[in-house]
């Protein structure tokens, strides 16, 4: 028989009116393999922390999302944000089930054409081009979604100059019934920016005017607004239509879509308060379809949506460095990763599990991460059953922007691992080391030398 | 008035060759002149039939009747028929002329009114004019004295002699003493009493007349009278009867009628040829009888009665598999039968109202025709209809509740356009495994789709349900969101097609017309069918390239630039639209035309008549059906209709057991096969083929690809014999 664990005892205060002296209990099953990997052994062989990426999750987060689009809508295009997730592996991924790819700069532009997606496939957004990208862009016949008059204007200068005739969407900005309203990206809809770079854009024929393109906002809590913005672009691409007799053919409904993820402060779990698929597919789809298109003529309705596809594919793992009480008697742990590779920490609450049983007992207390640094808190918050040192935990949902938004900040970001279909883990990328810091660095001469 | 006067007497005259050829239910030109030299060996006959098949088109030119009608020889045939009777049993007199006139005038009404009557059934008139007018002018001109009976008859070889003298008589008797038997002597009778003539030579004529119509309907003829023939001497009725001629035609215009111009022949009409010949035979003892006392000859009657009869019997069949009516009359057996060969794979869907997916997206049936589960006995003919994933589960885990289920609360939509004749909203979504017996098909709604068509939707989410009683529908017009009401333990879509607008209306066995079957990657087009478990359907995807590229619309016309070896060519199609809708290509320089059809999700090369040297045919062949979405390897396959591939010759050879065995056959096919991109420049590559087969031995090939480029079709290159053709194309 194993040896029962040790659990150091813990003093909890009785409330009355509680359904037993225990107080609640805690709302977590232990979560010691990942897609059939142990824990133990994704720690043990790539050191702890790591992230993992379930290519399983991927792939059924994304059917889903698809099966609720196209069984609503006929002409539906998944393109991955690659601001999302760029880990090239993540990337080809969503590529192998049919997904484009979206980016908003030029090293990401040029890693989706190294991960081979054809140029004209590729969706280039966001307010900085360079005129370098600009320019390759439009050889390779890419989607360029123009976010201000002045890139319409040096776009103009630089067709005129290569004589090329890129393929242009414009990024439109709207009310939509939500606060905040995004209007930093793109022309607005309702002061009639958008129309006047539309006219810009056809009566100056350098450009082929191929989509509308929009993004309300991130984490959007509601459906509704989805369904707002598409009847505002259907409107829009419809009456270009009738202006100019020229079609839109596609509309590019952004992303934004919400998470399962716990949003702090919000009063519902995300998985109770976050719209499903079918929520938004149903807002997006009916508004297009209530539109004044003939079923020939409906344009094809791209998504970009990033965090709702890969958040809950993504988890990572730690391991407790030590415990301590704080002075005002709650329990704090020290998890060795901390703000610095789990970014979106301060926005949402995480959900994390012990990797080991437990018993019934449980404590709150604040998880920190190991940085010298005092923003470094990964729950402020938290009932966990009592660990010591060297336990593991595993945090979820954390597929979305952190293997992005990391920072080399003290500590160095760890290995990226997935896990196949089949169970079986494949390194994705390399925890970084000293000399990649180093290598980056230049040393003047005559800094060189000291003696202290 | 010259001009009025040189139309009239053009347009009653076009009908003439016409109306005689419509005697053997032909239209061809040629069989209908010899037909009518046939019916002049007893010249006054003849012309006296002539005579009455003009006074009817005149008057029917004078009410401004049809005038395609009376130039295909519709309204003539049963006064052309009238008139060799009257000239048949009266000499000709002044008082015959009046006769003729007032029966044409009485023939014409009769005709009108029977097209009216039994055309709203879509049932023929056939000879009831004649019948009717041969029987009254008989009894009333019974009494008129002036009219003077005609003995020919009687006294045939008087009649003979005076007709055409010794040599006339001489080649008369030579031909009925010719050592040919009693039973093929009186086949040649027979086909000549139908024009009133009872002699050999007559009969000869009109049976090559039938062989250069259609060799189906010259074998056929020869069937039934044969099966007629053996019937008589089984039941040892009177020969005679036969031998006179004036039974015998009956079994063979029945034979013709049925075996091969009103249903498609094939070995089945054959067989229903034989076995409907003793039915034919009791209605003409049976009849003869009843007429009788009235001293009325039966004449056609057991034909119209046994045709009208059998085909309104048809109608009335649930199913038509062997026996297939013959939907669009081209008149010539041999043409409805390979219109046919090629529409059953191209346009099986023709005969139906169109029905398609309620949904949108890809689809599993989870229970088909005769399913295990629920559709059993009256309510067979149903599908449910759900969403699977990769491991075949219906809902995402953990699957407790409706909201778990993939195809919950998905929208469905109008299968055709219609009306709303029921809604019943408001039942409770059960819990998953809860089944609710007491609203059996829980929230649903029944669409009419045509008088005795409609279509029902059950299992609807309560309160969801977007149309109201009574609201006309276009087809995909949004109806619901899927539920789980009514007797559903998990969410899925109840679709069925009935007879009747009640919510338990018993189902109906009726196909499905243009879905995608898919397994994994592999896709496959039905026009029309019947899904069955398991199976992944979908509504075709309408591709806009394609879509544009095949937006033929009137007043377009396309310039093409033929290459072929050293020398190019141009040739330049108008589009244009008939009174009937239909659109066609006229390429001036050939005078060929092509009419095509194209509903939004597919096009189709109709019919082709001209040139078969104009690239206009190469097109036909080429683009003989299209369907407007790309599905990567989807491949059509369709029959080519042999008369554009094969000569004459062996057509003719073919023709005698076409209902039988197809020796010649020539299959069309088209790959998808490249398609870039779908925003702006997509272009589509499609590449087909043609390939015959004579006995099953392959026959040069054809091949084809078709190049779609900046939303229009851009080049055709077509390889046949190492020659290579490159057709591009410039819309304008």
């Amino acid at each position: 028989m194993e040896k029962l664990r040790y659990e150091r005892p813990v003093v909890k205060k009785l409330n009355t009116g509680m359904m037993n002296k225990f107080g609640t209990r805690t709302e977590y099953n232990p979560v010691t393999h990942i897609d059939g990997v142990s824990v133990k052994e994704l720690i043990s062989t790539y050191g702890s922390p790591v992230f993992t990426i379930s290519e399983r999750t991927i792939r059924q987060t994304y059917k889903d999302c698809k099966r609720a689009f196209t069984n609503r809508y006929p002409k539906v295009q998944m393109a991955w944000s690659y601001k999302t997730n760029y880990i090239n592996a993540v990337c080809n991924v969503f590529h192998q089930e049919g997904a484009w790819a979206e980016v908003v700069s030029g090293f990401e532009y040029n890693k989706a054409l190294l991960n081979g997606v054809p140029g004209n496939k590729i969706i280039f957004n966001g307010p900085d081009k360079t005129d370098d990208d600009l320019n390759l862009a439009i050889e390779n016949n890419s989607l360029i979604h123009i976010d201000h008059l002045d890139e319409l204007y040096r776009l103009i200068e630089i067709t005129k100059e290569i004589n090329k005739r890129p393929r242009v969407a414009i990024r439109v900005n709207m009310d939509t019934g939500v606060y905040p309203m995004w209007d930093r990206f793109g022309f607005n809809y309702e002061s009639g920016q958008a129309w006047d770079a539309i006219n810009k854009i056809i009566l100056n024929d350098q450009m082929d005017l191929v989509g509308l393109h929009c993004h309300i906002g991130t984490f959007m809590l509601a459906a509704s607004a989805y369904a707002i913005a598409a009847s505002k672009l259907a409107d829009l691409a419809f009456h270009i239509h009738s202006k100019f007799n020229k079609k839109i053919t596609y509309i590019d409904m952004g992303g934004g879509f919400a998470s399962k993820n716990n949003l702090k402060g919000s009063y519902l779990q995300g998985n109770v308060s976050s719209p499903s698929f079918d929520d938004y597919a149903e807002a997006i789809c009916s508004a297009l379809l209530n539109a004044e298109y003939s079923k020939q003529e409906l344009p094809i309705l791209i998504l970009e949506t990033g965090r709702a596809l890969i958040d809950e594919a993504g988890s990572l793992c730690g391991t407790v460095l030590a415990n301590k009480r704080l002075s005002d008697g709650r329990r704090a742990t020290i998890m060795d990763f901390g703000v610095n590779i789990l970014f979106t920490s301060f926005w949402y609450d995480h959900k994390v599990s012990p990797a080991q049983e437990f018993s019934h007992y449980t404590e709150d207390g604040v998880i920190y991460g190991p940085l010298c640094m005092n923003i470094d808190v990964i729950r402020e918050s938290i009932t966990l059953p009592p660990m010591k040192k060297g336990d593991n935990v595993v945090v979820h949902s954390v597929g979305a922007y952190n293997m992005t938004q990391w920072m080399q900040f003290i500590a160095m970001r760890p290995n990226v691992v997935m896990i196949d279909m089949e169970g079986k883990h494949h390194l994705i990328r390399n925890k970084e080391t000293l000399s990649d810091l180093n290598d980056k660095e230049v040393m003047p001469a005559y800094l060189k030398d000291f003696s202290i | 008035m010259i001009r009025l006067s040189k139309d009239l007497l053009s347009t009653s005259s076009t009908g003439l060759a016409n109306s005689y050829a419509q005697l053997f239910l032909s239209a061809n030109p040629v069989a209908g002149i010899l037909i009518g030299l046939a019916s002049f060996t007893d010249p006054i006959a003849g012309l006296a039939g002539l005579l009455m098949a003009f006074f009817t088109n005149v008057i029917a030119y004078l009410f401004h009747l049809d005038k395609e009608k009376i130039k295909s020889g519709t309204f003539a045939f049963n006064g052309l028929l009238t008139g060799l009777f009257l000239g048949y049993s009266y000499n000709i007199s002044y008082y015959l002329l009046l006769i003729i006139f007032a029966g044409s005038f009485l023939c014409l009404m009769l005709t009108v009114v029977f097209d009216g009557i039994l055309g709203a059934k879509k049932l023929p008139f056939l000879s009831i004019p004649f019948l009717l007018s041969v029987w009254i002018l008989k009894l009333s001109t019974e009494g008129f004295n002036s009219l003077d009976p005609n003995s020919t008859q009687i006294f045939v070889f008087n009649h003979i002699y005076r007709v055409g003298g010794e040599n006339l008589l001489k080649s008369y008797e030579f031909l009925e003493g010719l050592p040919i038997p009693l039973m093929v002597k009186v086949y040649f009778k027979s086909l000549g009493a139908v024009l009133f003539q009872f002699s050999l030579l007559p009969g000869i004529l009109v049976a090559i007349a039938l062989v250069i119509h259609s060799r189906i309907a010259f074998s056929l003829s020869i069937i039934g009278f044969l099966t007629g023939y053996i019937f008589y001497i089984i039941i040892g009725a009177n020969l005679n009867d036969l031998n006179y001629g004036f039974i015998g035609f009956n079994f063979i215009l029945s034979a013709m009628a049925l075996g091969g111009f009103f249903l498609i022949p094939n070995v089945w009409t054959y067989i229903l040829v034989i076995l409907i010949t003793p039915v034919i035979a009791i209605l003409g003892v049976g009849f003869e009888k009843l007429l009788a006392p009235f001293n009325l000859p039966i004449l056609s009657l057991p034909f119209n009665i046994s045709v009208i009869l059998f085909l309104y019997f048809l109608f009335f069949r649930l199913k038509s598999e062997k026996l297939i009516l013959t939907l669009v009359q081209f008149a010539s057996p041999e043409k409805n039968l390979y219109r046919y060969l090629n529409q059953i794979g191209r346009f099986a869907n023709e005969l139906y109202f169109k029905i398609s997916l309620p949904v949108l997206g890809t689809w599993r049936i989870s229970q088909g025709h005769t399913g295990e589960i629920t559709h059993k006995g009256e309510w067979q003919y149903a599908w449910d209809f759900d969403l699977i994933d990769e491991e075949s589960r219906t809902y995402r885990l953990p699957g407790f509740a409706p909201e778990d289920f993939y195809c919950f609360n998905l929208p469905v939509f109008a299968a055709a356009a219609g009306q709303v004749v029921k809604v019943i909203d408001g039942i409770k979504d059960n819990d998953i495994n809860k089944v609710n017996l007491k609203d059996n098909w829980g929230n649903s709604v029944v669409i009419q789709h045509s008088q005795f068509l409609f279509s029902k939707l059950s299992h609807l989410k309560s309160g969801t349900i977007k149309v109201y009683e009574g609201e006309w529908l276009a087809k995909g017009q949004l109806i619901g969101h899927i539920g789980n009401s009514g007797r559903s333990p998990e969410p899925h879509l109840h679709f069925q097609l009935q007879t009747t607008p009640h919510v338990g209306s018993k189902t109906l066995n009726y196909p499905l017309s243009t879905y995608i079957s898919s397994e994994g990657k592999e896709h496959q087009f039905i026009q029309s069918g019947v899904p069955q478990l398991n199976e992944q359907v979908s509504n075709p995807i309408v591709n806009s390239l394609l879509w544009e590229s095949f937006n033929f619309t009137p007043g377009k016309k396309l310039k093409w630039t033929i290459k072929k070896g050293s020398n190019t060519l141009t040739e330049t199609w108008e589009i244009y639209t008939d009174a009937y809708n239909q659109t066609y290509f006229y390429d001036a320089k050939s005078k060929s035309t092509l009419f095509f059809y194209n509903n939004g999700n597919l096009y189709e090369n109709r019919t082709f008549y001209g040139d078969k040297k104009s690239y206009l045919f190469s097109f036909y062949l080429c683009t003989q059906q299209v369907l407007l979405s790309f599905y990567k390897d989807l491949q059509l396959t369709n029959q080519v209709e042999i008369t554009h591939i094969f000569n004459w010759a062996e057509r003719f050879l073919q023709d005698w057991v076409a209902p039988f065995y197809m020796f010649l056959q020539s299959d069309f096919h088209l790959n998808y096969t490249h398609f870039d991109n779908d925003i702006s420049d997509s272009s589509i590559l499609l590449k087909g083929s043609i390939k015959s087969k004579r006995f099953g031995i392959h026959l040069a090939e054809k091949e084809f690809d078709i190049k779609f480029e900046k939303h229009q079709l851009h080049q055709i290159i077509i390889k046949e014999n190492k020659s290579i053709l490159e057709a591009t194309c410039i819309v304008e």
